[in-house]
């Protein structure tokens, strides 16, 4: 296994399994899961506290520095929020 | 020019079809490990839950219309190999063969549950039709089964078991069903259901054997042992791409093949597309493996056209889904909470309860919408949604809102469709915009 494939598998898990912790504590279900491993404890203890207090274009720029197609050329993201109707607003003059 | 490809599902086809369309001159070859192509894996639970008749129905076309449109299937022939050097590949039993341009649509397997005995009788990867066929007429003589993990197919599997009167037992490392994609919120009437419906589910274990004597007679799993003659793997998909890597194309951290919009490799003359490529998420930039069949069809369209010298592009992906879970319709666009939370994304939320029809209408349904927007730009990010009804309609429309930029606001004041037998007075959607813009002023 690549090591990006080996970081995109597990980040995923362990984020995952985090944000299902909370979600799940604010929904009333107790999730358990209790490290099994050093590799457990790495990644539940080190890895994903270290990303949650990167600052978002930290994190935002580490992956998209992670080999995969959305480093390829793709159409760009219509602009957000989307530019108001040109007969919308209030501001109209004629 | 020589067109081939590699692999004969939904992007396969739509491939040598569009590249058909585009140059009717082309010579277009197929090959397919299987022996059929352009069929619906994702119907085979409705057969076996006997929802469908026959597997019969699930094709899409018959092997002679391929025929008659110019495209020569190889059925059961293994590509063994490609040099992307000298545009050719290795057959097995064909040996060489040249092409001017190549579509490598591979697919998707189950990732291994990874445990003993994974070979014994009775373990059942949902995806070959010809394999369904044995496997329906085996179901008659189940009695007990485990569902290993809750994929999509797992997942209505398990509603098509429960209709064949066999008990079955859910195993899942995740805390709630589909808890990967799904907030457990939304699917919570799924899990209840089940419970009505007698299925056992064991959230936050995991198999770690399957055992019996040359056929499955019990799972192990981490909260024990269950007796079963039935192993359903449902297991998350993962690429099939080990031929484009071991050719030297390049992949990326899903395992999927990298390409651009054109569906391009990092090989010349060499195009992917559908569950053995990665694409952009639309929101987050984040490359994503494992998307629809009707994603699957889109790209192979976009190779094909471009393989046969037109131009097209494909777009970054905002990736609505829906299915029947049970007696439910779950769905949803992009993000849920529990997705957004994990990418660290800065998101409100608001959740609202409708109808699908006038309150008096026979046969309305209930409806939840839950609806994420980006507190900064006010654009609505994601959604997800659990029904009786309606649901795939609503991700449909959420999806090209969320690609266009359209805001909570929008939505909000949005006109909807009143009329009793297929419409309730108030939107559940424009409800649930409503619910996100009074979260945001908090």
């Amino acid at each position: 296994m690549s090591f990006s494939r080996w970081l995109r598998t597990n980040s995923q898990q362990y984020l995952l399994a985090d944000a299902q912790q909370r979600i799940g504590r604010r929904n009333g279900i107790t999730v358990y899961g209790k490290p099994r491993s050093l590799k457990d404890c790495f990644w539940r203890y080190i890895f994903v506290p270290t990303y949650k207090i990167m600052p978002d274009g930290l994190r935002q720029g580490l992956i998209r520095a992670m080999p995969g197609s959305h480093r390829q050329a793709w159409p760009k993201q219509s602009a957000r929020p989307r530019p108001r109707h040109l007969f919308a607003g209030s501001d109209r003059k004629d | 020019m020589k067109i081939v490809v590699v692999g004969g599902g939904a992007a396969g086809l739509g491939a040598a079809g569009a590249a058909l369309g585009v140059d009717p001159s082309a010579n277009m070859v197929v090959y397919t490990q299987f022996e059929d192509v352009a069929y619906s894996p994702c119907g085979i639970p409705f057969v076996h839950g006997k929802e469908i008749e026959s597997f019969d129905r699930l094709f899409l076309a018959t092997k002679q219309q391929y025929q008659d449109q110019g495209i020569d299937v190889h059925y059961t022939t293994t590509v063994e190999a490609i040099d992307v050097k000298r545009n050719v590949i290795k057959v097995a039993g064909e040996g060489e063969v040249s092409y001017d341009k190549l579509v490598l649509a591979t697919g998707w397997n189950y990732r291994d549950p990874e445990g003993p005995g994974g070979d014994l009788k009775g373990i059942y990867r949902v995806k070959n039709i010809q394999r369904a066929r044995e496997w329906d007429s085996y179901l008659d003589t189940v009695k007990s089964a485990v569902v290993v993990e809750c994929g999509l197919i797992a997942v209505e599997m398990v509603t098509a078991l429960v209709h064949r009167g066999i008990k079955v037992t859910v195993v899942d490392p995740g805390p709630w069903p589909m808890a990967e994609v799904v907030d457990p919120d939304i699917v919570d009437p799924v899990r209840a259901g089940w419970a009505e419906a007698g299925v056992t589910m064991m959230w936050g274990e995991q198999v770690t054997a399957f055992g019996g004597d040359g056929s499955l007679s019990y799972v192990d799993t981490t909260g024990g042992r269950i007796e079963a003659q039935l192993a359903i793997i449902g297991t998350r998909k993962v690429p099939n791409s080990d031929l484009a890597r071991d050719a030297g194309i390049a992949l990326g951290g899903t395992g999927g093949i990298i390409v651009d919009s054109r569906m391009r490799t990092s090989a010349p003359n060499v195009f992917a597309a559908g569950d053995c490529t990665e694409i952009p998420h639309g929101v987050s930039g984040v490359s994503l493996q494992g998307l629809s069949g009707s994603h699957a069809y889109a790209q192979g369209k976009t190779a094909g056209i471009n393989a046969a010298g037109g131009v097209r592009q494909y777009d970054p992906v905002y990736v609505p889904w829906a299915m029947l879970a049970g007696e439910w319709m779950i769905g949803g666009v992009s993000f849920g909470e529990t997705t957004a939370s994990a990418l660290g994304m800065n998101y409100v939320s608001g959740v609202a309860k409708g109808i699908t029809r006038a309150r008096y209408y026979p046969g309305v349904k209930p409806i939840t919408v839950k609806l994420l927007a980006d507190p900064n730009t006010r654009c609505l990010i994601g959604a997800q949604m659990v029904g009786g009804e309606g649901v795939k309609e609503r991700a449909d429309f959420l999806a090209t809102a969320v690609r266009a930029g359209i805001t909570i606001d929008d939505l909000a004041t949005m006109e909807n469709v009143y009329s009793p037998a297929i419409g309730a007075l108030n939107e559940p959607v424009q409800m649930a915009a409503l619910a996100v813009q009074q979260n945001m002023r908090r």
